[in-house]
């Protein structure tokens, strides 16, 4: 009886420790963290050896580009050694803050490789103002876009040094237009004729075999998120205070244009069956990009995927995103930012003008050279036009062409501006699927959505 | 109070000496972060500023949370259709084990063998088989049936089904641990059974059954517990997805702590999970009082 006792305790006691495994979720970060001030005493002249650390979002791309920026900056800092940390990108938000939060805050880092953004971390604190070190002078920021920089300007203080600026364009599938005997869509972003009635056209007569899973081709689809398509079609889902203010405030969801944006993505699927469902995005995306399986013939996503779709099993190009009147597009410009609790904001600062350095071996020209990616620096444009030309098979004035109607139409992403958009971009995607679907008319979606955005809790 | 014995005092001697790696463990890596979260959850901590007392705030706010309901509904319909799920295919697997055949061994190390994947790989590789338009599962249903297949993970109805599916993959700690029990079974009762004329059915329900019965409650706390912290999943594949229909209660608490950065309110959810799971815990134990025969008690 008494052994009976303890065997039926023992096992309540392991399930109980068991179940506390529970709570191993729970955050296990030291309270009250490290904020510390600057400590402004210029180290550089010292000889003592000063470590920053460099984190980014690791990226196979951009491996050699990396190490090359840290032996260079080594050779001519002899007293600064940068040690770079790759963090995968889905969990550069989790990793940081728990660097931040132990007090091993990087120096230098891009806060929109975390699908955070910019804003979150501004709000947050956690970014330095660089103000006074541009005052100082740096002539490697000499020939930037100021429109470029003040993206990151907040209150007029400087939080980031533009990197890189991808545009948005409409990909297409060159092969698909040639099998269709059909022209390929314009470069010219004025050309009002090449608007969503004209692409609608095209598309049907690109699609067929829809419903058959191994046949199938669509005419169009895009990765663009709901507001992205209000924004396309001239609307938008929130007030302009909130991109300036980084805080989402009361959406503006019910505006015409929304409606007519949604109303249209949502019967290029439904009524038109030009594009996929979200069923079969998710599928492909499942494997990696819709566009890449080249079963879709028209794409609008943002400019990595002149890097990524280099891959591609097929001739493509870019073009202009259908005209409507009050278009805009968005523009994803990604900062080099320094750590507000940053040890070494001297260094750190010097390394950021390695960085943005936009002259042959600099790290902005060699970014551009070797990883491919929209330069910031206006600069290097030119040359980029023509690699850019060479690689996808275009004349460098017609992807000059895409991308000044690209810059000329965009406005930068909201994922920058407002504060955790990334749970607002949740919310949208989720709320928005039983729309796409068609089990839930446009209005009863956007009424969902409106409560779902109003009880999130973002500051 | 009994005087212990001299052997008692050394066997306790190393009794603690035995388990102090793993308690100095518990209480520094597990004990310390709990009772911090304890605390956490009375404030508002974004990890950079230092936590601010609100009192009960974290709750409240909680209670009146559409989605902490949501995800709570989706993880409770998803242990309900995974525990017995677990519990059932496992045993029904461990059995078949326990049978002589050639290749016993091979086969228990290929059914055990998925359990010591990381669950992300797993994951991956599901999501591979089950995509509706790449996947070999759809492809073999439309090519050897001429069916079109469901759409998996990517529907609303059926992607929580389809996350329990995968316990498949996951359960084989669970049937080695019913396979121990088996194997632990006393032979003359089997013996006693059969001279008796009982059919393989019979000795089944009326013996191994009733004989497993403390190991059948063990296991299903065990799978409570673990399918009401369902994660990796949904973070894989669905991302929570479609329309929250995936999204799991420690998924919309990894959310809250390290997308949003709210470790108070994250903390909360942890301790209210911690709350529900200790609770189903207890209601487990004490109504399976009935059902549940211990060997030493049937021979008191």
């Amino acid at each position: 009886m008494k052994k009976s006792f303890i065997k039926k305790n023992t096992m309540v006691g392991l399930i109980l420790i068991l179940a506390t495994s529970a709570l191993l979720s729970a955050c296990s970060d030291k309270p009250g963290s490290e904020t510390s001030g600057n400590s402004n005493n210029n180290s550089v002249e010292s000889n003592q050896k000063v470590e920053i650390v460099w984190a980014m979002a690791a990226d196979p791309d951009k491996k050699a580009w990396q190490d090359a920026m840290v032996s260079t900056f080594e050779e001519t800092h002899p007293n600064i050694t940068v040690r770079l940390e790759n963090i995968p990108y889905d969990q550069f938000d989790q990793k940081l803050t728990t660097m931040i939060s132990s007090g091993k805050t990087p120096d230098v880092w891009n806060p929109n490789q975390a699908d955070s953004g910019f804003a979150t971390y501004m709000k947050m604190g956690a970014l330095k103002d660089l103000t006074p070190y541009i005052e100082k002078g740096a002539q490697e920021l000499d020939t930037m876009d100021p429109n470029l920089l003040d993206i990151y300007k907040i209150d007029g203080r400087n939080y980031g040094i533009p990197l890189v600026s991808n545009a948005t364009y409409l990909y297409y599938n060159k092969d698909l237009f040639d099998q269709a005997n059909l022209p390929y869509p314009t470069t010219d972003w004025d050309d009002t004729s090449w608007n969503y009635d004209k692409m609608l056209e095209v598309a049907g007569k690109l699609t067929h075999d829809v419903g058959n899973v191994r046949k199938q081709v669509f005419g169009f689809s895009s990765a663009l998120s709901p507001n992205a398509m209000a924004w396309s079609f001239g609307g938008d889902f929130f007030k302009p205070e909130a991109y300036e203010t980084a805080l989402m405030g009361e959406p503006d969801l019910f505006n015409p244009n929304n409606i007519e944006a949604l109303q249209f993505n949502v019967d290029l699927i439904n009524k038109y069956k030009v594009a996929p469902d979200q069923q079969t995005v998710d599928a492909s995306a499942q494997l990696g990009d819709p566009f890449l399986t080249g079963k879709v013939a028209m794409y609008i996503t943002g400019g990595w995927g002149l890097g990524s779709y280099k891959s591609a099993e097929f001739n493509w190009g870019v073009a202009a995103v259908p005209y409507h009147e009050g278009r805009k597009v968005t523009l994803y410009v990604d900062p080099w930012s320094i750590s507000e609790s940053s040890k070494h904001p001297d260094e750190a600062w010097e390394f950021v003008r390695h960085l943005a350095d936009p002259k042959e071996g600099g790290g902005a020209y060699r970014y551009m050279n070797e990883v491919g990616r929209t330069p910031a620096d206006s600069s290097l444009f030119e040359l980029w036009y023509e690699q850019m030309g060479k690689q996808i098979g275009m004349e460098p004035a017609d992807f000059k062409q895409v991308h000044e109607g690209s810059i000329k139409y965009g406005r930068e992403a909201e994922n920058h501006l407002i504060v955790k958009f990334n749970t607002i971009f949740e919310t949208m995607k989720q709320t928005m699927s039983t729309v796409w679907n068609g089990k839930k008319s446009i209005d009863n979606g956007l009424k969902e959505l409106d409560q779902n955005l109003r009880s999130l809790k973002l500051d | 109070m009994v005087k212990l014995s001299k052997e008692v005092k050394r066997e306790e001697r190393s009794f603690w000496l035995f388990i102090a790696p793993w308690f100095i463990g518990f209480i520094l890596f597990t004990g310390g972060p709990m009772l911090i979260s304890l605390l956490l959850c009375f404030t508002e901590y974004n990890v950079i500023s230092s936590p601010k007392f609100v009192g009960l705030d974290n709750f409240r706010v909680l209670f009146q949370d559409r989605l902490f309901y949501k995800s709570l509904f989706v993880t409770v319909y998803y242990s309900l259709l995974a525990v017995p799920f677990t519990i059932v295919t496992s045993l029904v697997i461990a059995v078949m084990l326990n049978q002589k055949v050639r290749g016993q061994a091979l086969l228990r190390t290929l059914y055990y063998a998925p359990s010591i994947i990381s669950g992300v790989a797993v994951s991956f590789l599901w999501s591979w088989l089950l995509n509706p338009q790449f996947g070999v599962v759809n492809s073999l249903l439309y090519d050897w049936f001429g069916i079109e297949g469901p759409g998996w993970f990517t529907s609303s109805a059926t992607v929580v089904p389809s996350m329990v599916l995968m316990q498949l993959t996951a359960s084989g700690g669970t049937m080695v641990i019913f396979l121990a029990a088996l194997q632990s079974l006393p032979a003359d009762l089997f013996e006693a059974a059969s001279i008796d004329g009982a059919s393989k059915l019979r000795m089944f329900a009326k013996i191994t059954l009733p004989l497993l019965s403390p190991v059948i409650l063990f296991n299903t706390i065990i799978s409570i517990i673990g399918s009401l912290q369902v994660f990796t999943q949904s973070y894989v594949i669905t991302k929570g997805g479609p329309d929250w229909n995936s999204y799991f209660y420690v998924y919309y608490l990894f959310d809250t702590a390290f997308k949003q950065f709210r470790m108070g309110y994250a903390s909360a959810q942890a301790w209210i999970l911690f709350a529900i799971i200790f609770a189903l815990t207890l209601i487990t134990l004490r109504g399976s009082k009935r059902h549940v025969h211990y060997e030493y008690e049937a021979k008191k």
